[in-house]
């Protein structure tokens, strides 16, 4: 920035110019101080490459995100960079790229050679096709009975090899790591074979100058050593005959996995082979050999067995075809000398028998008589059609039959006729007649029928009643009736076997519903008519007793109490009415008189009788089993006008109802 | 094993070791594999030595077959004291080719004593520059056993 201006001479002026330049730079230092230090950061910044690349460190990935979704400008630029810096780095250290790429270009190299085998194979097929031999023709039916392709098969026939050894090998100082041969090999030191197998290598190595060949393998005669390199081991297969190309990817895997489990274990090896106990499975996975000559044998063994079979299958057939005509020609004369059954037609048909003919259903079952002829039922086309047989021996067993089923108390399910007798199965209540007895009616033997009675309750009203009788075991006074599933108890019984029926009489088979409305317990009609056969008269106009009948009342307590108390026991209601009576004076007045006393009469019978009732109340019997009414001089105990029938009628009588609780006889 | 023509590599090794391999190998290949078994404190260690056929004007030593080592004995005959500074300088290119790995030196022959050439001056120098000496005769089997066994002391980890 220029400081002085030249045209102005003077001292002042340029003074004057001094100054104020000052406080110009005063003023901007005071407005511009900040973004001065900002300006001078960012100077410092983009002088020092440090700084500057620390900066743009942090920029960058997000810049060369953004630059290569817009365009590919950024990779043209980066490709030429790329290819010279992998360059640099192969040419450098050729081995740990290597290592880097084994485990990705093993499987990709053996895709394609897999891919390309394939092709040969194919190509192979076409030519084998062609030629036309029976050891083609076995080899074909082999391919289609395996499933491979025919190349493969002939290749597998044509391939006699076994792997006898494998050894694992560490790359870098050729010590043994593992070691597995297959049975009853004789070997030599493993350690040191291998350690002569790695010198060998270096030695071939060495002598013909080519630093980073592998040997794959050597040969003498019929055995051969296929060696398969990995970047930290190498596996040795010891192999007898011809093995192969296979076999080389059955290493290869086997070297891959082992690197993949003990990669680390590998790169750090000082002498322990310890840790290499556990692949020892991936060596023997290794031993393989082709077991051609052994599966030849196997198959001569199948097809011996194969024609044995046949031979016993065969011998098997016939004299089973023999036996079963034999059994057939039994079967047959058996069935027609059988009574109730015609055989119309019998042979045999693309190998099976077959039998129609006519069967009275009480004849001998013909598929049960097959069966103890020894022949299948399920091997026989049979055909029965049912008739009915009038040959004299089955009209016996018709009517007997008959006669069964007409019998209460019997049912039949089933009848069979075998061995010459008749099995009869049915269902026989205990209290319906003995059909075997029924036998001599028909003139049947006992020897010609066998029963086979389950014991069942009938329901039919007969069988409920008599089981009832049996039951119940009533007293002539009493008669029992079955009607609409109800057992009807009616007439005269003892207190006790009241007690008892009550209880049985609900659970008789048969019988869904007990009545007993009509059923008088002894001991109540007792009490009844010792109660209504007691009157208590009273002094003439009054409510009160005549004397002496104070134990005529205190007898009539105990009677009515006795009453409740065993009315009670048996389910029985008792009602008693109290009837009070006058001795109808008021016909000695006239009509206006007799409308009085009638009241009067009225008025005292009722008192009489409400006296009663209130003696007669006692505690524990409700006030509701009795009435009280007075009849006045209307209903006269004694009808005669002597002073004796009128003392008679000042009184009160009894009437006593019993009656069953309504409703109690359902069950 | 290491060292000139003739020093008597083999003959150690085939005095104490298993061989299931001739001696031809070591003409044809260069090299022969044998076996040592060995019980160092009570731990069986197991030698797997590589006897190198002996370095001449004619021949030079495979290095290749040192790679690998844990250790190596660099064999001098004491009749000849050309024979030890070949030794030192195979360890030289042993060094360059395994780094610093175990080893010592074998002074064979010791049976000969008329002819031994070496004096005590020589041994006690190089012992004071840190070499492990040790005098054998494979012929009366004198140290050799020892020599191995040093050599496996200093092979296994402290």
């Amino acid at each position: 920035m220029s400081s002085s201006n030249p045209e102005y001479g003077r001292k002042s002026s340029r003074e004057d110019n001094r100054q104020e330049q000052k406080q110009l730079d005063e003023l901007r230092r005071l407005l511009l101080n900040k973004e001065q230090e900002q300006l001078k950061d960012l100077q410092r910044l983009l002088n020092n490459p440090e700084l500057l690349a620390t900066k743009v460190s942090r920029a960058l990935p997000r810049a060369i995100a953004i630059r290569s979704q817009r365009d590919e400008e950024l990779a043209k630029a980066l490709g030429p960079m790329l290819e010279q810096s992998i360059k640099r780095s192969v040419s450098a250290n050729v081995r740990s790229f290597a290592n880097v790429l084994f485990p990705v270009m093993g499987p990709a190299i053996r895709k394609s050679i897999a891919e390309t085998f394939k092709n040969m194979l194919q190509s192979f097929n076409q030519v084998v096709a062609k030629s036309f031999s029976l050891q083609g023709l076995k080899w074909r039916l082999e391919a289609s009975r395996t499933g491979k392709s025919f190349g493969e098969v002939v290749l597998l026939h044509t391939l006699l090899y076994k792997v006898e050894q494998v050894f694992l090998i560490h790359r870098e100082n050729g010590l043994l790591l593992q070691h597995v041969m297959a049975e009853a090999i004789v070997t030599q030191d493993g350690d040191m074979v291998s350690g002569m197998l790695t010198a060998i290598q270096d030695f071939v190595r060495d002598s013909f100058g080519e630093k980073e060949a592998e040997i794959e393998t050597l040969e003498v005669g019929d055995l051969s050593v296929w060696i398969q390199q990995g970047p930290h081991a190498i596996l040795a297969a010891v192999v007898r005959g011809n093995a192969p190309r296979e076999l080389r990817r059955t290493l290869e895997l086997a070297l891959e996995d082992i690197h993949l489990e003990k990669g680390e274990e590998l790169e750090s090896f000082e002498g322990d082979a310890a840790p290499f106990e556990t692949i020892k499975h991936y060596l023997e996975d290794c031993l393989v050999e082709s077991e051609t000559k052994e599966k030849r044998k196997g198959n001569t063994r199948l097809a011996w067995a194969v024609i044995c079979a046949i031979l016993v299958v065969l011998g098997v057939w016939s004299f089973s075809r023999i036996r079963s005509n034999c059994l057939w020609g039994n079967y047959l004369a058996r069935l027609q000398s059988e009574p109730g059954i015609v055989v119309a037609d019998a042979g045999r048909q693309l190998g099976k028998f077959y039998i129609f003919g006519l069967r009275d259903p009480l004849a001998e079952d013909p598929l049960e008589l097959m069966r103890e002829a020894g022949l299948n039922p399920g091997k026989v086309r049979s055909h029965w059609e049912l008739y009915q047989s009038l040959t004299p021996g089955f009209e016996a067993i018709t009517a007997y039959l008959d006669r069964l089923k007409s019998e209460p108390g019997i049912v039949v399910t089933a009848v069979r006729k075998q061995g010459g007798k008749f099995h009869i199965a049915g269902l026989r209540d205990p209290l319906a007649a003995d059909p075997m007895e029924m036998l001599s009616e028909a003139k049947l033997g006992h020897e010609k029928v066998v029963g086979y009675w389950k014991p069942y309750q009938s329901f039919t009203a007969e069988f409920v009643l008599k089981r009832s009788y049996n039951i119940l075991q009533p007293p002539d006074t009493v008669l029992l009736k079955v009607e609409n599933k109800t057992l009807c108890v009616s007439g005269l019984a003892e207190m006790q076997w009241v007690r008892d029926t009550q209880k049985l009489g609900r659970a008789i088979p048969g019988a869904s519903y007990f009545d007993e409305t009509n059923l008088a317990v002894r001991e109540l009609v007792d009490l009844k008519e010792k109660i209504e056969g007691e009157t208590l008269l009273f002094s003439i106009g009054t409510t009160q007793l005549l004397a002496g009948y104070g134990v005529v009342l205190e007898r009539l307590k105990t009677h009515v109490r006795n009453l409740f108390e065993s009315a009670g026991s048996v389910d029985r209601m008792v009602r008693i009415e109290i009837i009070g009576h006058t001795d109808a004076l008021s016909d000695r007045w006239g009509w206006e008189g007799r409308k009085q006393a009638e009241r009067e009469d009225k008025g005292l019978s009722s008192g009489r009788a409400q006296w009663v009732l209130s003696e007669l109340a006692l505690p524990g019997i409700s006030r509701s089993n009795f009435s009280a009414r007075g009849a006045g001089g209307e209903e006269p105990l004694r009808a005669g006008s002597v002073l004796k029938d009128r003392d008679f009628n000042r009184s009160v009588s009894f009437r006593v109802h019993i009656s069953t609780i309504p409703g109690e006889h359902d069950r | 094993m290491l060292g000139a023509f003739a020093v008597g590599k083999t003959s150690l090794v085939k005095r104490f070791v298993e061989s299931i391999f001739s001696e031809k190998y070591q003409t044809t290949v260069g090299v022969k594999i044998d076996k040592k078994a060995l019980d160092i404190n009570g731990q069986q260690v197991n030698l797997i030595l590589w006897d190198i056929q002996g370095e001449d004007e004619a021949q030079e030593i495979r290095l290749s077959y040192l790679r690998g080592a844990s250790g190596y004995i660099l064999v001098a005959d004491g009749t000849r004291p050309v024979s030890l500074d070949v030794a030192l300088a195979i360890h030289e290119k042993a060094k360059e080719t395994v780094g610093e790995v175990a080893h010592m030196l074998v002074l064979n022959k010791s049976d000969l004593t008329d002819e031994w050439k070496l004096d005590d001056n020589t041994v006690k120098e190089l012992t004071e520059k840190g070499w492990t000496v040790i005098t054998t005769s494979a012929r009366t089997g004198q140290d050799v056993e020892k020599a191995f066994t040093v050599l496996a002391q200093k092979m296994l980890p402290a």
